[in-house]
């Protein structure tokens, strides 16, 4: 458990990272792209999500994928709750604001889907 | 030879006929024109009417002597949440002719559904032509509600009775019971067992069971003079197919949810996969919801269809009131029910069979090693 999500936060870590010298190079600013806060909001969710689901398989195994699902689908609920209004604030969304959710909220469900496809192997 | 020419004779005397039939079809037609718009539109609302839910059980109506309006049926219980629970009787409506006073709120019917209205009932709507009016939470035991009630009824006392003969009859079946052996047989043989395998049928019995008889009578239900039209609600199918979906992706194996996220297994490099990943899984994931709202879809547009096709033909008789076109339209409609007996059962079998197919892949286990 603890090395499937050191492996989760550090590929996660690399693309932030990969990202941010893209906004960098662009000179484009962290606070208009709303990056902080995003990535720490994706972050945070996909890492508690991913706890709840490597623990889920220790006693319920058999619905971890049905518990993957419902996570993913609580995420985008989440993100229409909390991040949507942030983006919407200025009346629209733009490309940058929709590239700052949809690479980490992407990147996060690539990762978590190999974890999950790697348990469901174990099981 | 002789038998060539007795055919053409015939064949002749076929076209003959049927021009006939059609020659008199227009003059009868020609006669009231001018009546038949407003006639038209009567009829498609009374079978717009027919297809929604109500909150009254009418059989039927008629117009008295003094021209009033009689119904024959009985009120339903309205419950409503607005500021607290509202109880009270369907028939305070009036059919919709009235608003219906309750503890200091009115409430008014518009288009089969409940508003928040002032004394006089106003409706107020905005630019769409929407109302704006307040919609209470609505929980009534509508005219569709009972007769779910009424074939839960049907269906537990039935088969109760049907267990009391199996167990009174040293396990062979009677009365009724040798009617609806062969089906419940048919399911477990035919649906069941094929479609989940020997060692899980048992676990999805009892629902296949349930949700073959449950909208096999609904559809009967339907297609008798009562006028209801259950399985052609989509909530109704909506909840139904919800079940289906629920069940599969609850009692999923290990197997099944591999599939979804995994569907080229050991066959490839995690590399080579992850490019194909990207199409394949979301579609994997999408068909997890698109199998059940098939189902819904399937259900609720065949009996919407056959109630709107049937009930059209009957319009027509009146549309024709001719000799010749009301009869054929009855006939037409006649055939049409017979074909509707049918579908309502065709139906009933496609949606066990289809949730049992689903049920299958959910319980599937391969052999690793």
């Amino acid at each position: 458990m603890r090395a499937a999500l050191i492996s989760f936060s550090l590929l996660f870590l690399g693309i932030c990272s990969l990202h941010g010298l893209s906004l960098f190079l662009l000179e484009i600013s962290f606070k208009e792209a709303y990056f902080v806060e995003v990535y720490g909001a994706i972050f945070g969710f996909t890492f508690l999500f991913l706890w709840a689901l490597l623990r889920a398989f220790n006693g319920l195994s058999h619905y971890v994928a049905w518990l993957y699902l419902s996570a993913s689908g609580l995420k985008f609920g989440l993100f229409f709750l909390f991040l949507w209004p942030v983006f919407r604030a200025d009346g629209a969304v733009s490309i940058l604001e929709k590239t700052t959710f949809l690479i980490p909220y992407c990147s996060s469900l690539v990762l978590e889907t190999r974890i999950l496809i790697s348990k469901l192997n174990k099981i | 030879m002789k038998r060539k020419s007795t055919i053409l004779i015939n064949a002749k005397k076929s076209v003959a006929l049927l021009a006939i039939l059609f020659v008199g079809f227009a003059f009868a037609n020609n006669k009231e024109d001018a009546k038949e718009g407003d006639l038209k539109t009567e009829i498609k609302e009374y079978i717009a009417h027919h297809l929604l839910d109500s909150y009254d059980f009418s059989l039927f109506s008629y117009t008295n002597a003094q021209g009033e309006h009689v119904y024959i049926g009985a009120p339903l219980p309205i419950i409503l949440w607005d500021n607290g629970l509202k109880l009270f009787s369907s028939s305070k409506f009036h059919h919709g002719e009235t608003v219906a006073a309750v503890d200091g709120n009115h409430y008014a019917l518009y288009h089969n559904k409940i508003y928040k209205t002032d004394a006089a009932g106003t409706i107020n709507y905005d630019e769409s032509h929407h109302p704006t009016n307040v919609k209470p939470l609505d929980f009534s035991i509508t005219k569709s509600v009972v007769s779910m009630m009424l074939v839960f009824a049907i269906m537990f006392f039935l088969f109760k009775s049907l267990a009391a003969s199996y167990a009174k009859n040293g396990g062979i079946a009677a009365g009724a019971g040798r009617f609806f052996e062969p089906i419940v047989l048919y399911i477990r043989d035919d649906i069941a067992l094929p479609n989940i395998g020997e060692k899980k049928h048992k676990k999805y019995m009892s629902f296949l069971l349930t949700i073959f008889f449950f909208i096999w009578f609904l559809n009967i239900l339907g297609l008798t003079p009562l006028g209801v039209n259950v399985t052609g609600n989509i909530a109704v199918t909506f909840g139904l197919a919800l079940l289906t979906f629920l069940i599969t992706n609850l009692t999923g194996t290990k197997d099944y949810w591999l599939h979804i996220f995994d569907p080229l297994g050991s066959t490839m490099a995690w590399y080579a996969k992850v490019p194909l990943y990207i199409i394949l899984i979301p579609i994997e994931v999408l068909g997890i919801f698109i199998k059940p709202f098939s189902l819904l879809i399937r259900l609720y547009a065949n009996m919407q269809a056959g109630h709107i096709v049937l009930m059209s033909l009957i319009g027509l008789m009146f549309i024709f009131k001719s000799w010749l076109g009301s009869p054929l339209s009855f006939g037409l409609a006649f055939a049409i029910s017979l074909i509707e007996v049918l579908v309502a059962l065709l139906q009933a079998y496609i949606f066990t069979m289809l949730s049992a197919l689903y049920f299958g892949f959910a319980a599937v286990e391969h052999e690793h090693h």
